[in-house]
């Protein structure tokens, strides 16, 4: 009997079964499929003339044209493939952090809140749940796991056996040690061969200038970029009224403060912090969800493949 | 600094509380998983400077509060203002000047300075609880008085005030040989002196020894408790002498005296002076301005039928009453004698004619003559002048010159004879005979001498001696410091030197009045009015009348003398000689007073004081007689509000800082 799988939400799944998963961008894959194609190819989509140069199959020139204007043409249609979508998802210490908010303070009081469940849960849900949605509408998916001992690659390919070597993979994820997403997502750059959707699930507790190197160095090879950006309310806020001892999850020594004596200097860090993340995935065209612990993941997903279904593409 | 409840202060450890406070703090802080370290440690760096430097002040701050209130319980005792250094030693030595010019008085608490300074002491024994040993030292010819615990040192009769002038580097240098010889540990030694330069003579060799001694016993501290000031107005009166004269119808008495301020501030007022004679009262009216005034030939008329007797001149109430008052004696002139010691003719015959040849034809003038070789011992009662021609003396004859000197006596030391060797001879008064010398007259006249006072002076009428006529072939130098000249040759050579005594008259004549040596005998007017007034100074003492000064040397009978003036009489008879009165046995009178040096107003300034006890722990605690604050006081006070403000300051640095200024960063804001 198969195991049921924690992180899978059949409340989530059960709202994703009726949406797409589109791509923003045109994509190279290995067979045909629902996403558009920088080549031309058989689909019903007309595409455009273009001269007829020897050599091209002549079954495709447009016999209408040359019999009226006495030119030969060759029609042009659009190609249908399908995609290539790798998740790179961050297993850093600093995911497995739960949110403790007293009381629903930051909390929006939704029954359906994740709130309690650590960030590599959330992770894990979403990047399990794209998964299956994907596979199920043919596409191709892998997965990278940012961590330096644990990590592991799984190249995106097609069907449900694969599907379940990505979710068993999933599960056996475990947050630890420091965050080297930046260099992972470089390894996948150089990876995926062809033109592919990167879904990067993490906090982003790494350096701002590396992750954005990594995120150039993916762009430059044609990917389409999602970041599902896990931060926590109290992350962002740090709502403590007393000297605290706080515990590195990534297994730095720990810290002793006082959240109200520096709570100013805090909030202006991740105010610069998110200033300058904005920046990038502005400039990058990057699809960037920022996910607290109180958000709703079957509504941020559903939102999010709503979004791109309605988003025009770009070849 | 002392503490009435010391054993709290082992409690002091508990001052390390809220450092053990703040270490098990920090263990008791909630631990929390963080994740977003990264933010947490810039945001701490950001903070760090000016929160390590609050952390340390509310630490520092909270270990301040604790010692204080530890030392605020244990009612530490400060002495002098602020001065809050260590004062736990076990015996505690009192140097007191009991001097005439310590009864200054404060017109508001009627206390003297000595008294003020007295009273102090003892509040600040009783603060201690009387557990210090305390030695007391007020005479340098007393031993020291050893205190009972029970006993104030305002209840001492040691400690009452006397006219006699306190010799302080005695009894600082009696009280150090005293702290070495008994192997004391650590000791206080107070010392309470108005620091007048008369009492503390800074000249005194003993200074250095004091110093040296001071640096050997760096366990024991000098504390100069000092009244100083002379801010209230006083008058000292002092009578310079006095001579009985007998006219046809009446007698009168002349008195020469002067009336001194000797308060800081001068201003000029009308004393009434009372001169009390026996049963007679003149009260004369003085207009006193300036620093001094002096009354020369006050003439008192007196009963003809007095031949002799005592009095008092005094002053109206002032800050201090020990020097309104002056006694004196007088008598019919004696027979003026003379003692003339000599191994040389030709000086002696001519001396002999000068002192038998009477100024007066009333006066009736005695002269005897010895000679060297055949003096065990000289015979000076009623003797006026004593002329010693020959060798310095030394033994029991030097120490008879010096008692007749210390009772009024006048001393005129010729040099010995050329043919005598002068060398070897001995110091009388701090000076000496050098070699004789053949001079030059030229070289050798006298062009300037005292013509004001004293020997050479002018005569009544106004004429001048003429010393200047006089020629010098021979002198016989005369060595010496503490001597005033009162006529010097041309090159500032002596020719007629008085030496430093408080009582009685010394001087010495650099040359013999010999044809070979100079013509003083040929001129014979100086030598004569020389010799002539030397023996009407010494005379005024003779004949049964003294005057001393208090705590010199008296007549041993003194006990058996009565007292003749209206002061206080229940004084004991040994204490006599250190009170100011006027006594009489049968027809000899004598009058006791301070000593003139006691008018002096002028005070050891505070470089000086500190230059003379350098080398030593010592300070210096200036005090007022008006001042109502105690040598030592409980200052737990400035430990409770150093405690509080501690505490408060620790509140204000603890605040919380304003919580929500920054905004809350919402989630799904991201950018889009």
């Amino acid at each position: 009997m198969t195991k049921p799988r924690s992180f899978l939400d059949p409340k989530i799944i059960a709202k994703l079964a009726h949406q797409t998963l589109e791509s923003r961008r045109a994509m190279i894959g290995s067979v045909s499929g629902r996403h558009s194609s920088p080549m031309r190819g058989s689909s019903l989509e007309f595409a455009q003339y273009r001269k007829y140069v020897p050599g091209d199959d002549t079954r495709r020139l447009d016999w209408r044209v040359w019999g009226r204007s006495d030119r030969s043409y060759i029609k042009e249609f659009e190609a249908d493939t399908n995609l290539r979508m790798c998740f790179a998802v961050d297993a850093s210490g600093s995911m497995n952090y739960c949110a403790k908010s007293e009381g629903g303070t930051l909390n929006n009081g939704n029954a359906e809140s994740h709130s309690g469940s650590s960030k590599l849960h959330r992770a894990k849900s979403i990047a399990g749940s794209l998964a299956w949605l994907a596979v199920k509408q043919g596409d191709a998916v892998g997965l990278s796991t940012s961590h330096p001992t644990n990590g592991k690659d799984i190249p995106p390919r097609r069907g449900a056996r694969h599907l379940k070597l990505v979710l068993d993979q999933l599960d056996l994820i475990k947050g630890e040690g420091d965050c080297d997403l930046p260099a992972r997502l470089h390894t996948l750059a150089e990876r995926i061969p062809r033109r592919g959707l990167v879904v990067i699930v993490s906090d982003l507790f790494v350096d701002l200038e590396e992750l954005s190197r990594s995120l150039k160095h993916l762009r430059h090879r044609k990917h389409d970029l999602v970041i599902f950006h896990l931060i926590d309310a109290e992350e962002l806020n740090l709502p403590f009224g007393q000297p605290m001892k706080f515990v590195d999850l990534e297994g730095g020594q720990p810290l002793l403060a006082d959240p109200v004596v520096i709570l100013n200097n805090y909030h202006r860090i991740v105010g610069d912090y998110l200033s300058q993340l904005k920046e990038i995935v502005s400039k990058l065209e990057i699809d960037y969800r920022r996910i607290g612990s109180d958000q709703n993941l079957a509504d941020v997903l559903s939102s999010f493949l709503a979004a791109r279904a309605g988003s025009r593409k770009r070849r | 600094m002392m503490f009435l409840q010391p054993w709290i202060l082992f409690g002091l450890p508990l001052v390390l509380l809220p450092i053990a406070i703040h270490l098990l703090n920090q263990r008791r802080h909630r631990p929390i998983d963080w994740g977003a370290m990264h933010f947490l440690r810039q945001a701490t760096r950001m903070h760090q400077g000016a929160a390590r430097i609050r952390y340390w002040l509310i630490l520092l701050l909270r270990l301040l509060a604790v010692a204080c209130v530890l030392f605020f319980m244990s009612r530490p005792l400060a002495t002098g203002w602020l001065s809050l250094v260590g004062n736990s030693a076990s015996r505690v030595i009192v140097v007191l000047d009991r001097s005439p010019s310590m009864e200054m008085t404060d017109t508001l608490n009627g206390l003297s300075k000595r008294a003020s300074a007295i009273a102090k002491l003892d509040a600040m024994f009783e603060e201690k609880g009387n557990r210090s040993e305390r030695i007391l030292f007020v005479s340098p010819d007393q031993p020291p008085v050893i205190v009972p615990s029970n006993v104030k040192l305002a209840d001492l009769a040691e400690t009452q005030s006397t006219d006699v002038s306190a010799k302080i580097p005695e009894l600082v240098s009696q009280a150090l040989r005293y702290i070495q010889a008994e192997g004391l540990g650590p000791t206080e030694v107070w010392c309470c002196s108005d620091l007048q330069v008369n009492d503390w003579d800074t000249q005194s060799g003993l200074w250095p020894a004091i110093r040296e001694t001071l640096a050997e016993l760096p366990f024991v501290r000098l504390t100069l408790l000092s009244y100083a000031e002379r801010d209230q107005f006083n008058a000292a009166v002092r009578v310079q002498r006095t001579a009985l004269k007998r006219t046809d119808r009446s007698s009168e008495l002349l008195l020469d005296f002067s009336v001194r301020q000797t308060s800081g501030n001068l201003v000029s007022r009308v004393l009434p002076v009372t001169i009390q004679i026996g049963e007679s009262r003149v009260v004369v009216e003085l207009e006193l301005s300036g620093r001094e005034v002096v009354r020369n030939g006050f003439v008192v008329p007196i009963d003809s039928s007095i031949e002799s007797g005592a009095g008092t001149i005094e002053l109206p109430s002032d800050a201090n009453a020990a020097d309104n008052n002056f006694h004196f004696a007088f008598s019919r002139p004696a027979t003026m004698r003379s003692l003339i010691v000599s191994d040389d003719e030709k000086v002696s015959t001519v001396l002999q004619i000068m002192t038998k040849t009477s100024m007066s034809k009333q006066q009736q003038v005695e002269c005897e003559l010895a000679s060297t070789q055949k003096l065990a011992s000289l015979k000076l009662d009623d003797v006026g002048l004593l002329i010693w021609q020959a060798t310095l003396p030394e033994g029991a004859i030097a120490e008879q010159i010096k008692q007749f000197v210390a009772t009024g006596g006048a001393v005129l030391f010729l040099p010995p004879s050329a043919e005598s060797n002068a060398k070897g001879n001995f110091a009388m008064f701090g000076m000496r005979w050098s070699d004789w010398s053949d001079v030059d007259s030229q070289d050798y006249s006298i062009q300037r001498w005292r013509r004001d006072s004293d020997l050479l002076r002018n005569a009544e009428s106004g004429e001048i001696l003429p010393v200047d006529e006089l020629q010098v072939r021979r002198v016989c130098a005369v060595d010496g410091i503490d001597a005033t000249k009162l006529a010097s040759f041309s090159n500032g050579a002596s020719f007629l030197c008085k030496a430093a005594t408080d009582v009685g008259a010394v001087y010495f004549c650099s040359t013999l009045p010999t044809v070979e040596c100079s013509t003083l005998a040929d001129n014979g007017v100086v030598l004569y009015a020389m010799i002539q007034r030397a023996l009407v100074e010494g005379s005024s003492s003779a004949g049964g009348v003294h005057a001393v000064v208090a705590g010199s040397v008296v007549p041993a009978d003194l006990e058996a003398w009565e007292r003749v003036d209206l002061g206080d009489k229940t004084i004991v008879a040994a204490d006599r000689p250190h009170h100011a009165a006027a006594y009489r046995s049968g027809k000899r009178w004598l009058a006791i007073n301070r000593s003139a040096g006691e008018d002096d107003p002028t005070a050891v300034d505070e470089k000086t004081l500190q230059s003379l006890v350098a080398g030593g722990s010592t300070r210096i605690l200036n005090d007022q007689i008006e001042s109502n604050s105690g040598l030592t006081r409980e200052v737990w006070r400035w430990f409770a509000f150093a405690a509080v403000f501690a505490l408060l300051a620790e509140a204000f640095l603890t605040l919380p800082n304003k919580i929500g200024t920054s905004k809350a960063f919402a989630m799904g804001s991201g950018p889009r």
